[in-house]
C-alpha cells in the first residue's frame, strides 16, 4: 500500500515538473541564403533552365503569433504561425526546424502533396539589427 | 456538355465530333480560346501577369466543394461539374457567379487563417467560417453532390503539377495563403512559357501515372512510390517534352 502511495506521489511530482523543451522559440528577421533539396542537390539538374536554385525567402517573427513572410519582390504578408515541437506551421506550409542557433536557422519543408517526391531545405541567416 | 450555339469554324478538322461541340467536349482539359481547335493542357488560359511576375491558378478540392455549396445555397441549382466547367472555361451563368462569389469568399477566409489555409479535409471548417452551412442543409439532393470534397484525378494531378513546378520552374512558389495559386516571382517571367511548363508537367504526370487510380489512397501511395523510384526518368521526360514543345512553338 505504502509503495503504491509513494509511486503515485513520485509520479505526480514528476508530472508537475516543468518540461524542459528544446529552444525552438523564434524571433527576429531571417533571410534565406541557400536552398537545396533534401539530399543536398543544388537544383542544376532538376530545374528546366538547368540553373541552381536561388532563394528569396524572408521570415520575420514579429511576436509569438505573427510573422511577416516575404518572397521575391512581393510585399511581405502578415501571417499567424505556431511552433509545435520541432514543426513550424505558417500559412499553408509546415517546416521542420532542423537547426536553430543565434544566427542560423535550417528549415526542411514537409511533404505538402501526396505525389511530392522532392523537398526543399532552406538555410536562413538572422539579420543584424 | 459544352456546346456552341453556332457552328464551330474548325468543324471539318474535328469531324468525328459534333460541329456544335466546344473544346472536344471537355472544357476542363481543353480550352478552345478562338475556335481554332482545342489546345491541350488544363493550364491554358489560367496564367496571367501580376505586379511581381506571373501567377497561375487552379481550383482546389476544398475550394470547389465550398464554391459549389455556396452556389447551391444561393442559386439553388448546378452541381460541381457545371460550376467547375464554368469557372475554368469562363462561361457566364448564375452558377458561375455563385462559384465565383464562393471562391472569393473562400480565398478571403483562407488568407486569414493558416490552419484553414492548409486546405486539406477542411471543408467543414471553411463552411462554418463562411456561415452558410446551415442554409445548405435544406436544399436537398444537390447538396450531396455539391459537398463532395473527394479530390478528382484532375485535381490531384493539378496539385502535383504545382508541387513539381515549384521545384522545376525558377522562382516558382506555391502561394503561402492559397495553395490554388502558383506565383512566379520574376518580373521578366513570360505567361506563355509558364503556361507551357505547367501543361508539360501536368501531361507528363498524367501519362506517367496513367495506370494508377489516383482517387484511391492505395493508388496514390503506389503512384508516389513509382515516382520516387523513377524520379530521374520522370524529370528527364518533363525536360525533353518541354524542350521539344518549346521548339515547336518557336517554329
Amino acid at each position: 500500500m505504502n509503495t503504491k502511495y509513494l509511486l503515485i506521489v513520485l509520479l505526480s511530482c514528476l508530472l508537475s515538473l516543468p518540461v524542459k523543451s528544446q529552444n525552438t522559440e523564434l524571433s527576429g528577421k531571417w533571410t534565406c541564403f541557400k536552398k537545396e533539396t533534401e539530399d543536398g542537390n543544388d537544383g542544376s539538374n532538376i530545374t528546366l533552365n538547368g540553373k541552381p536554385y536561388e532563394c528569396s525567402l524572408s521570415i520575420e517573427f514579429v511576436n509569438k503569433r505573427k510573422a511577416l513572410y516575404g518572397t521575391g519582390d512581393n510585399e511581405p504578408i502578415e501571417l499567424d504561425y505556431k511552433v509545435k515541437g520541432h514543426d513550424l506551421f505558417i500559412g499553408n506550409k509546415v517546416f521542420k526546424i532542423e537547426q536553430k542557433n543565434s544566427n542560423e536557422l535550417i528549415l526542411l519543408e514537409h511533404k505538402s502533396n501526396d505525389l511530392a517526391t522532392i523537398r526543399f531545405r532552406y538555410y536562413l541567416k538572422k539579420n543584424e539589427l | 456538355m459544352a456546346r456552341f450555339h453556332t457552328l464551330d469554324p474548325k468543324a471539318e478538322t474535328f469531324h468525328v465530333q459534333s460541329p456544335y461541340i466546344y473544346a472536344a467536349n471537355n472544357p476542363i482539359l481543353f480550352v478552345d480560346k478562338n475556335g481554332e481547335g482545342p489546345e491541350k493542357g488544363p493550364f491554358t488560359g489560367r496564367v496571367y501577369k501580376i505586379k511581381s511576375g506571373v501567377r497561375a491558378y487552379r481550383i482546389t478540392t476544398s475550394q470547389r466543394a465550398a464554391s459549389n455549396t455556396y452556389a447551391a445555397a444561393f442559386y439553388g441549382f448546378g452541381g460541381p461539374i457545371g460550376n467547375i466547367a464554368s469557372a475554368v472555361s469562363g462561361f457566364g451563368s448564375a452558377v458561375y457567379e455563385g462559384a465565383f462569389e464562393g471562391s472569393k469568399k473562400v480565398t478571403k477566409e483562407l488568407s486569414k487563417d493558416p490552419v484553414v489555409g492548409q486546405n486539406r479535409g477542411m471543408f467543414a471548417k471553411i463552411s462554418k467560417k463562411l456561415g452558410f452551412a446551415k442554409k445548405v442543409i435544406n436544399i436537398g439532393s444537390v447538396i450531396k453532390e455539391a459537398v463532395d470534397n473527394q479530390p478528382t484525378r484532375q485535381e490531384i494531378l493539378e496539385g502535383a503539377t504545382f508541387e513539381y513546378a515549384s521545384k522545376l520552374m525558377p522562382d516558382a512558389d506555391i502561394n503561402i495563403v492559397n495553395e490554388g495559386l502558383l506565383d512566379i516571382n520574376n518580373k521578366d517571367a513570360d505567361v506563355g512559357m509558364v503556361e507551357l511548363g505547367l501543361n508539360v508537367i501536368y501531361n507528363t504526370l498524367n501519362e506517367t501515372l496513367s495506370s494508377f487510380d489516383l482517387t484511391d489512397d492505395e493508388g496514390i501511395s503506389a503512384a508516389n512510390e513509382y515516382l520516387q523510384n523513377n524520379l530521374d526518368d520522370f524529370l528527364n521526360k518533363i525536360k525533353e517534352y518541354y524542350n521539344e514543345t518549346q521548339e515547336e512553338e518557336k517554329e
